[in-house]
């Protein structure tokens, strides 16, 4: 039964930056034993997917394995000539890529896809793999098994999707699958689907995994072992359970102490509202119909989460606020004064007032511009600030933000993904707005950075007196910051109160739902909650 | 049962959207056949002068604007203009004083013989170096293939042609210098201009086709093609291929459009008679009738070409199809 599956000894990857080679993968033992499963966690740039696909032999584009072996079941992967690596590829060794929808190729149908490995190793013949592709659609609870395969992939959606590459992977009953963060683009209560359907698989046709992620929650539930890796080192390696109960690392023990941050509760506050939503409505180019009877109402210096799968609305809604999408009904009043429904047509007054934060500061930024610029554009637009004061201005900004002044010449791709996230706050700030909408403003963060990132904007909240509107699916995110709550589904508010009052049972269905997908840090937490929502799926 | 309707449906998505891109192409016609009278008949002083030459007295103009009907309201005009255009009827050329159609479609088809023959080499040698030299970025061959496109489009065709004629026609003597053509088809006489459009041409389809390759190949779906363990082949062929010809194949349909109309100096250098050689005449000779002609089937061409890439497009990626 443990058999030793994989041998992996001082594995060393580099990886070419700035003109030179530079380790990215130092040094690390990984073992491995049939029906195994091993948990590879640590935030990004800690070189876990680069050690997961070089089990199959295959280095990134820029990427070189400089030493170490690699021994599968007897043979040196790290020896093998290309030609004897492919047939281990698929066949013995498979992959689940983190992003279904861009892992599939979208000119051909899931079915040919999965029988394509199959066919091309001669494990089996079309019709054979077409017959156990759709066994294993329906183990994996894919809606219309027999014919889902003959869908493209942007037919499905996305949990379906994952679900259907997992598939894939099976295709040739490997005996070692990597799952590279097969879940971290999905919803929560699709991201238990997808669970379930890995875990039962893997324990199915007993096949050792290794399973790659930065949310401890979501491989406790999985792995039997855990290896925590941060900037390619191995920081500590132990069965599941020890590592939950007892972290010896530091770093461990910060992980596991991730998502624990509360903010103190404020009195329910009463009196007059800062923002309020009535009655709206609202569609895309007239046809699909996203909002439906939104009423809302925002009050002063408190945190409002609107929470919601992809598609729930909630993203549609902050571009209703600030004007972005013009409601096709209803409408949003600030301070008692109805917004105009464009942004075109608000004074400069009112566009200052409601600033918006965005979730992926890459993008948000422009590589071009130099903190000074970027910070400083609306110091100028909206106060006419110039010259020296304008300097001192973003300096005080930069200040409040935590980032040393002097960073005020480097340009944003200098910066990490925590420091472009608080410069976008910065900016936000710069305009002195009374109210801020966060749209998934640390989904693209790793945890303990997104944690900094709430404790940032809390205390800004306090010093400063602003109101939040905060956009985000991570529920994990809410309960650490959130005053209120707003549930939105399929364009509609299903639930909306105080914090306390909506996380307390008894919740709204839906509110139930979401609640208890969200992974704990318990490995039994999976089954348990499978187990409870039995009788209520049959 | 699900699938068929899936099917039936999507066929009549499609065809609402080739009946939509249908409507389109009429509208652009229209709107440039406007914008080509307000240019070319508004002022029918200086059509008089055009037709008749600078040294006709104003007697004679106005005789001959009152017997073409210029003297109706100009609403009138455009509709009766623009009708004789729909029926194929464009007017007398000035400068050839025969019907435009007798000149105008012998020059389109020879024109289309040489875009056909330019065509005809240029889709299989662009693609195919372009999708060797983008499936492995930065290798030898990728930057021989590049250094030589590059090089080949740089050189202007006025120069080519010099170049070519010098090889071919004075040192070789393999080639006639001319392509007039004036003892029926000859094809030895198509070589050049053939070559000359080709050489030009190809590096800049080789580099589009690259470019995009080179995207796909950084693709994920071609990771999980590699990491299935397929051939490399395979995974050029099925996976990659495909989904790199949609760009090249939009920029292939506009080299028709440039083929059909644009080729002016490789026609005047060979004396080639074309409709780009025709068109620079009518230009440059003010024969506004013959100019009106070229330009409205000029403007065809380019709407249906763009008409039949919007459908290939469609078919070649499913989730336009089935959007």
């Amino acid at each position: 039964m443990s058999e030793r599956l994989l041998k992996v000894r001082n594995l060393q990857i580099e990886g070419f930056a700035d003109d030179q080679w530079k380790p990215i993968v130092n040094n690390i033992d990984l073992d491995l034993n049939r029906g195994e499963v091993l948990g590879l966690i640590g935030e990004s740039g800690a070189g876990k997917s680069t050690i997961g696909i070089a089990m199959m032999g295959y280095c990134r584009p820029g990427c070189r394995m400089v030493g170490g072996t690699i021994d599968f079941d007897g043979v040196q992967i790290q020896e093998l000539k290309p030609e004897k690596i492919r047939e281990i590829r698929g066949v013995r060794i498979s992959y689940v890529a983190q992003s279904a929808a861009a892992s599939f190729n979208p000119a051909h149908r899931l079915l040919d896809q999965y029988c394509e490995t199959p066919v091309q190793h001669g494990v089996l013949k079309f019709e054979q793999a077409a017959k156990e592709a759709r066994a294993i659609y329906a183990r994996l609870e894919l809606p219309d098994p027999n014919n889902i395969g003959k869908r493209f992939p942007h037919q499905v959606s996305g949990g379906q999707l994952q679900r259907a590459m997992v598939a894939m992977a099976m295709a040739c009953k490997p005996d070692l699958i990597v799952f590279d963060e097969p879940t971290t683009a999905l919803d929560v209560t699709t991201q238990i689907e997808v669970l379930a359907a890995i875990k039962d698989i893997v324990h199915h046709s007993n096949t050792a995994a290794i399973y790659i992620t930065h949310d401890l929650a979501v491989v406790v539930q999985l792995a039997d072992r855990i290896m925590v890796l941060r900037y390619g080192d191995l920081i500590e390696e132990g069965n599941t359970r020890e590592i939950l109960q007892e972290p010896k690392e530091p770093y461990t023990k910060e992980l596991l102490a991730v998502r624990t941050y509360r903010k103190e509760m404020q009195d329910a506050a009463e009196g007059k509202s800062i923002i309020e939503v009535k009655g709206v409505h609202a569609s895309y180019a007239g046809m699909v119909k996203v909002l439906e009877d939104i009423n809302l109402e925002v009050r002063p210096c408190r945190t409002v989460a609107v929470v919601g799968e992809s598609g729930s609305g909630k993203s549609t809604l902050a571009r209703v606020i600030t004007g972005l999408l013009p409601p096709s009904e209803g409408s949003v009043i600030y301070e008692g004064t109805a917004l105009p429904r464009s942004y075109k047509d608000r004074p400069k007054e009112q566009l200052r007032n409601i600033q918006m934060i965005y979730q992926m500061p890459d993008v948000a930024l422009n590589p071009r511009q130099k903190l000074r610029d970027v910070i400083g554009r609306p110091l100028g637009f909206y106060f006419g600030l110039t010259g020296k004061e304008r300097e001192q201005r973003v300096k005080e900004l930069l200040e409040m933000i935590e980032l040393p002044s002097n960073y005020i010449d480097r340009f944003t791709p200098e910066l990490s993904g925590g420091q472009k996230q608080r410069v976008c706050i910065a900016r936000a700030l710069a305009a002195e707005p009374a109210v801020i909408i966060c749209d998934e403003v640390t989904s693209a963060l790793d945890q303990l950075v997104a944690e900094e990132i709430l404790k940032l904007l809390h205390r800004l909240q306090e010093e400063l007196k602003i109101t939040y509107l905060f956009i985000t699916h991570d529920l994990a995110t809410v309960k650490a910051i959130a005053d209120e709550i707003v549930v939105m589904l399929n364009g509609r508010i299903v639930e909306f109160g105080e914090k306390n009052e909506v996380l307390t049972p008894p919740h709204h269905e839906y509110t139930e739902l979401l609640l208890s997908s969200v992974p704990e840090m318990e490995p039994d937490w999976l089954d348990e909650v499978l187990e409870a929502r039995r009788p209520v799926t049959n | 049962m699900r699938c068929v309707r899936r099917t039936s449906r999507s066929k009549f998505v499609m065809a609402i959207f080739i009946v939509k891109r249908f409507g389109l192409m009429l509208l652009t016609m229209f709107v440039v056949s406007m914008v080509l009278f307000v240019l070319l008949e508004i002022d029918v002083e200086a059509v008089a002068v055009k037709v008749l030459g600078p040294y006709s007295t104003m007697e004679q103009r106005l005789l001959w604007l009152d017997e073409n009907g210029y003297n109706e309201p100009v609403i009138v005009r455009y509709f009766e203009w623009l009708g004789r255009f729909v029926v194929g009827d464009f007017g007398t050329s000035v400068i050839y004083k025969i019907p435009v159609a007798d000149v105008l479609w012998p020059r389109l088809w020879n024109t289309t013989i040489l875009a056909f023959w330019v065509f005809v080499f240029l889709v299989p040698v662009s693609l195919v170096l372009g999708i060797l030299s983008g499936m492995r970025e930065g290798t030898k061959m990728d930057r021989s293939i590049s250094v030589v496109s590059i090089l080949t489009t740089s050189v202007p065709e006025f120069a080519s042609t010099v170049l070519f004629s010098w090889i071919f026609v004075f040192t070789l003597q393999w080639l006639p210098g001319t392509s007039s053509m004036f003892e029926g088809f000859d094809w030895t006489q198509l070589v050049l201009p053939v070559l000359v459009l080709l050489v030009y041409d190809f590096g800049y389809v080789t580099r589009m086709t690259r470019a995009s390759m080179a995207e796909v190949m950084t693709t994920h779906y071609v990771r999980t093609a590699v990491l299935k363990g397929l051939p490399y082949r395979q995974v050029i062929l099925k996976h990659a291929l495909r989904n790199a010809l949609i760009a090249p194949f939009t920029v292939l349909m506009l080299q028709i459009n440039w083929l059909m109309s644009g080729v002016i100096v490789v026609e005047f250098f060979y004396a080639y008679k074309g409709f780009g050689a025709l068109l620079l005449d009518a230009a440059l000779r003010q024969d506004i009738i013959l100019i009106e002609a070229c330009t409205m089937v000029a403007v065809f061409v380019v709407v249906m070409t763009q008409l039949l890439s919007d459908i290939a497009y469609m078919l070649l990626n499913p989730r336009i199809r089935f959007a």
